[in-house]
């Protein structure tokens, strides 16, 4: 290939990359004509707060597609930690001692299903649906099947109040987007996440620790869905038994319309962000258009086999 | 025996690589019985067998990828006594295999850092990586072997003789003392396999040990300083190519021991 090549390959690639971009401004401006209250009754935080939990679930996800894994268990984590949360702070813990202890045991959850894939070396996607399995359970065990009221004002604040006129739960998957970039972009680490999910083998031969590293992508997918499931419990003040569940399909579905590659290696945390705010205001906009919910998961799969297809025609026009 | 002629050859030098009695066990296969081998640095043995013979085993076994069942390995005067890749690695002993010795889906720099990035202290710091250090470095390696690549391209996008090259470029950077190279010009034109042979012999008359598992014959004769022949887990052969034809080295994979060299 020669340099002139390879420029339009960058640019190629480039337009391709930005194509869920574009979509996305495409629909905010067809949104904001047919949906009057789209623009006027919100600000432009309403899509940014409404589109935080799946942000965050897209995190999770991209964290262990880029290493080879998947993870279906998402959903159930976050409920559990609602209910976690929720449950301490009936018990009388101070809400941020409960909101520790649930995120650790969401981050917990993530690790053990990490350790059982790469140390027992059960499939990534069996392990995690045993994991959606036994961690719904949990939550219905814990709830007793009931919603539980939180009543404490500091963990509802999490839903509710603004830092710098920007609320609390953009705040959370914003840092939380900033960190993972810095963390994929820069650190070593971060890059051997990369190396492991495009040569698994090439990677463990240079000395990097294979198992271990897929173990803490769990971790960290089980941590993330856990801020997810308090940003549940804190915009209803309320742990739902049903919080979060079948919430990981829309969260597979954001990274893949993000261009993140289902067997490793590839995507970015801008195409996974890019790709939950686009699903997350695609099913807001449905809301708004008041098309029926049973169409929800229709639009949903089209959008996933749209993207897909756009991420096949990428790679067939480059390679 | 014929190694022991070749160690008197080199009176005065210790070997880089000395293994002795060298066994290993599948369960109710023996994969490998009692190999002593001895490989010198600037030397490029040529690693023959037929396909189940215990090549790959015995590398794996140098690679520290498997531990021997029986027998001892000494590196660089040392007794070798924990199997695993990256320790071999700080050994100093590179593998490069077939298909895996590079992540399709990485840079030419990354690939050659792999595992060993450098890094620089953001803000004084958080350690990062050192990216265009690496590339500056890579450059340098590259030029240093005459090889010609695209830094910024995922390897996956090159051809399989610039990817050898990359991983070739790879060991050499981190001044290895012994690479074991898995059939190097196996999956590679013809246009790029005589420039795989030559680098083997530039990288070999900078003093570093070669080990060459391949099929084609007409390599062994062109590169080769040595030629071990294994068959069914034992060492069948060990000898001078100037003194050894194809049809013995032939007969001695097939036949086994006793073949007269």
């Amino acid at each position: 290939m020669n340099a002139s090549e390879l420029k339009g390959h960058a640019l190629r690639q480039f337009l391709m990359d930005q194509g869920v971009l574009l979509a996305f401004i495409a629909l905010l401006i067809f949104l904001s004509f047919v949906a009057p209250h789209f623009v006027s009754s919100n600000n432009f935080f309403s899509i940014l707060t409404d589109a935080a939990p799946l942000v965050l679930l897209a995190l999770s996800e991209l964290m262990v597609m880029l290493v080879a894994g998947i993870d279906l268990s998402v959903g159930a984590v976050a409920g559990l930690t609602g209910a976690l949360a929720a449950t301490m702070m009936l018990l009388g813990f101070p809400w941020p001692l409960a909101l520790f202890l649930a995120l650790l045991a969401a981050t917990l959850a993530g690790l053990l299903q990490g350790a059982i894939i790469n140390y027992l070396h059960i499939t990534d996607f069996i392990a995690t649906l045993a994991g959606l399995s036994i961690f719904s359970s949990l939550t219905l065990i814990v709830t007793n099947g009931e919603p539980l009221n939180i009543n404490d004002n500091g963990f509802n604040a999490i839903g509710e109040s603004h830092i710098l006129g920007i609320p609390d739960q953009v705040w959370i998957a914003g840092l939380m987007v900033i960190l993972v970039a810095l963390f994929l972009g820069l650190s070593a680490s971060g890059a051997y996440l990369y190396a492991i999910g495009g040569n698994r083998v090439a990677a463990y031969r240079a000395g990097i620790r294979v198992r271990r590293l897929r173990s803490l992508a769990y971790a960290f997918s089980g941590f993330s869905a856990g801020l997810a499931g308090v940003i549940f419990a804190a915009q209803l003040a309320t742990a739902d038994p049903n919080a979060g569940r079948g919430d990981e399909l829309p969260a597979i579905a954001a990274v893949v319309i993000g261009g993140v590659y289902l067997f490793g290696g590839r995507g970015t945390v801008w195409g996974a962000l890019i790709g939950a705010l686009l699903l997350s205001t695609i099913l807001d906009g449905l809301v708004l258009l008041n098309i029926s919910p049973f169409y929800t998961e229709l639009v949903e799969g089209v959008v996933i086999l749209l993207a897909v297809m756009l991420g096949y025609l990428k790679k067939r026009g480059t390679v | 025996m014929k190694s022991a002629d070749m160690a008197g050859e080199r009176a005065g030098q210790a070997p880089l690589l000395s293994l002795r009695g060298i066994g290993k066990r599948f369960g109710a296969v023996q994969a490998l019985r009692d190999i002593d081998l001895d490989i010198w640095p600037g030397e490029v043995l040529a690693l023959l067998g037929d396909n189940g013979a215990g090549k790959s085993t015995l590398v794996k076994i140098i690679a520290g990828a498997q531990a021997p069942s029986t027998g001892t390995m000494h590196f660089n005067h040392k007794a070798v006594r924990q199997f695993d890749p990256r320790y071999a690695r700080d050994l100093g002993i590179e593998t490069l295999y077939q298909d895996l010795a590079v992540a399709e889906n990485l840079d030419v720099a990354a690939n050659i850092f792999l595992g060993r990035e450098r890094k620089r202290r953001l803000l004084g710091i958080f350690p990062i990586l050192a990216r265009r250090e690496m590339r500056k470095q890579s450059a340098l390696a590259l030029q240093k072997l005459a090889i010609e690549l695209p830094l910024r391209q995922p390897v996956g996008e090159l051809s399989g003789g610039q990817r050898q090259a990359v991983a070739i470029a790879r060991a050499a950077y981190w001044q290895a003392k012994l690479v074991i190279m898995d059939e190097p010009t196996a999956a590679i034109g013809v246009g790029e396999h005589s420039a795989i042979l030559h680098l083997i012999q530039t990288l070999a008359a900078s003093g570093v040990a070669v080990i060459l598992i391949t099929h084609t014959m007409p390599d062994v004769w062109q590169v080769a300083s040595r030629i071990t022949v294994l068959t069914r887990g034992e060492k069948a052969l060990d000898g001078n190519p100037e003194n050894l034809d194809e049809n013995t080295v032939v007969k001695a994979m097939l036949v086994g021991k006793g073949v007269a060299a």
